[in-house]
């Protein structure tokens, strides 16, 4: 259960990825070739968009994945902050940060949030290199 | 369980006395059990009557007991903010274990977690050094996400603390690390905006240092411990 991609080390905790993470679904989510848990969670989440379209805007947040310091850009020289210890909600709308409406973002996600220059390569997952890669996807 | 506080002798001349007094003495204990238990924080278990009139001790609540119930381990445990360890086999100290019958024994209610830590309201946990570990963190639960910290992620970027002795083993060198930190003894301490960050040389091994990196330099030991605390309560902590 660590990022996919990362824009840097934690400058707080030291042992964290600083991951860059999407709040919401992306309107193209389809596109998207995760799973049919995704299609699912895309379906359900036009339904919450038409319902409410400015709460279920998705968004990117930048996640410590030890300490959870969230930065609301892609530069951990930026303010961060610390979200609820319990019900960890996004400072931007309030949508669950680890809730099945979110995810680590993927590289076509990050495109989407323009913040691919903020990515350091050298942090990225490697999806088949553990046995337990699964843990790592959500 | 040997304790059969209401059994009478049914046969001869006074089985019908023993009967009422059963009913009396059940009656009295259905009304006082429950006061007892507010008062004094006990756990007596209520009492029920079958379809042949017997008067039974009913099974325990599940939910009080702090033993998942069934439909409680069909979750994964991430964001459900409860608590599952991954091998409950290896987790719960022997006081926990339940005699046959499935009922457990009296005066073992205070049992521990890994053999350390205290329930002390529902799904949250205390150390003996008073840390606290409760819902919380993608995993649901800071001890599931502890549990990260007790085997390694060889491809995860780069470091990754491995505790040594698995959930117990870790569990008892955080709290030597809260207990030197306390105390200031090879501790550093940085404070940010509520969150309290210590790192605790324990003065030898305590686990290695996995992930790419520590692959990379082929799994060195680690003798400190980083603890990130908000007050007492436990966020992360891992070996380094
Ligand atoms: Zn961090």
């Amino acid at each position: 259960m660590y990022p996919l991609h990362s824009i840097d080390f934690c400058p707080i905790c030291g042992g964290g990825l600083c991951g860059i993470r999407i709040i919401g679904s992306l309107p193209a989510d389809s596109n998207n070739d995760d799973s049919a848990d995704s299609a699912t969670a895309t379906a359900s989440a036009t339904a919450a968009d038409a319902q409410n379209s400015s709460l279920a805007q998705p968004h990117g947040l930048v996640i410590c994945d030890e300490c959870e310091a969230i930065w609301l850009e892609p530069d951990v020289s930026t303010v961060h902050q610390y979200p609820d210890l319990e019900k960890a909600a996004s400072p931007v709308n309030g949508m669950p940060i680890w809730g099945d409406g979110s995810r680590w973002a993927s590289m076509e996600d990050i495109e989407w949030l323009g913040w691919t220059e903020a990515v350091n390569p050298e942090l990225d997952a490697e999806l088949d290199a553990d046995s337990d890669s699964e843990e790592k996807l959500v | 369980m040997n304790k059969k506080p209401y059994s009478k002798n049914p046969l001869g001349s006074k089985s019908k006395a023993g009967g009422i007094a059963v009913i009396v003495l059940a009656g009295i204990y259905s009304l006082v059990a429950p006061q007892l238990n507010t008062r004094f924080g006990w756990d007596l278990p209520a009492i029920s009557a079958d379809a042949q009139g017997n008067v039974r001790l009913a099974e325990k609540d599940s939910s009080r007991t702090g033993e998942p119930s069934s439909g409680d381990r069909s979750s994964t445990g991430k964001t459900s903010g409860t608590y599952q360890p991954s091998d409950s086999s290896k987790t719960k100290s022997p006081a926990k274990s339940k005699p046959s019958d499935g009922k457990e024994i009296e005066g073992q209610t205070d049992d521990l977690l890994h053999g350390l830590l205290k329930e002390v309201s529902s799904n949250r946990y205390q150390s003996p050094e008073g840390l606290l570990y409760t819902p919380g963190s993608a995993e649901g639960h800071r001890l599931n996400h502890l549990e990260r910290h007790t085997k390694d992620m060889p491809s995860r970027p780069g470091s990754h603390g491995v505790f040594d002795g698995e959930m117990a083993g870790a569990l008892k060198t955080i709290d030597r690390a809260y207990q030197r930190a306390k105390k200031n003894q090879k501790t550093t301490k940085k404070v940010d905006d509520g969150r309290t960050i210590y790192t605790v040389d324990m003065g030898g091994r305590v686990g290695y240092v996995g992930g790419r990196d520590g692959k990379r330099r082929r799994n060195p030991m680690a003798r400190r411990v980083r603890i990130v605390l908000d007050g007492n309560r436990v966020i992360t902590a891992y070996p380094m």
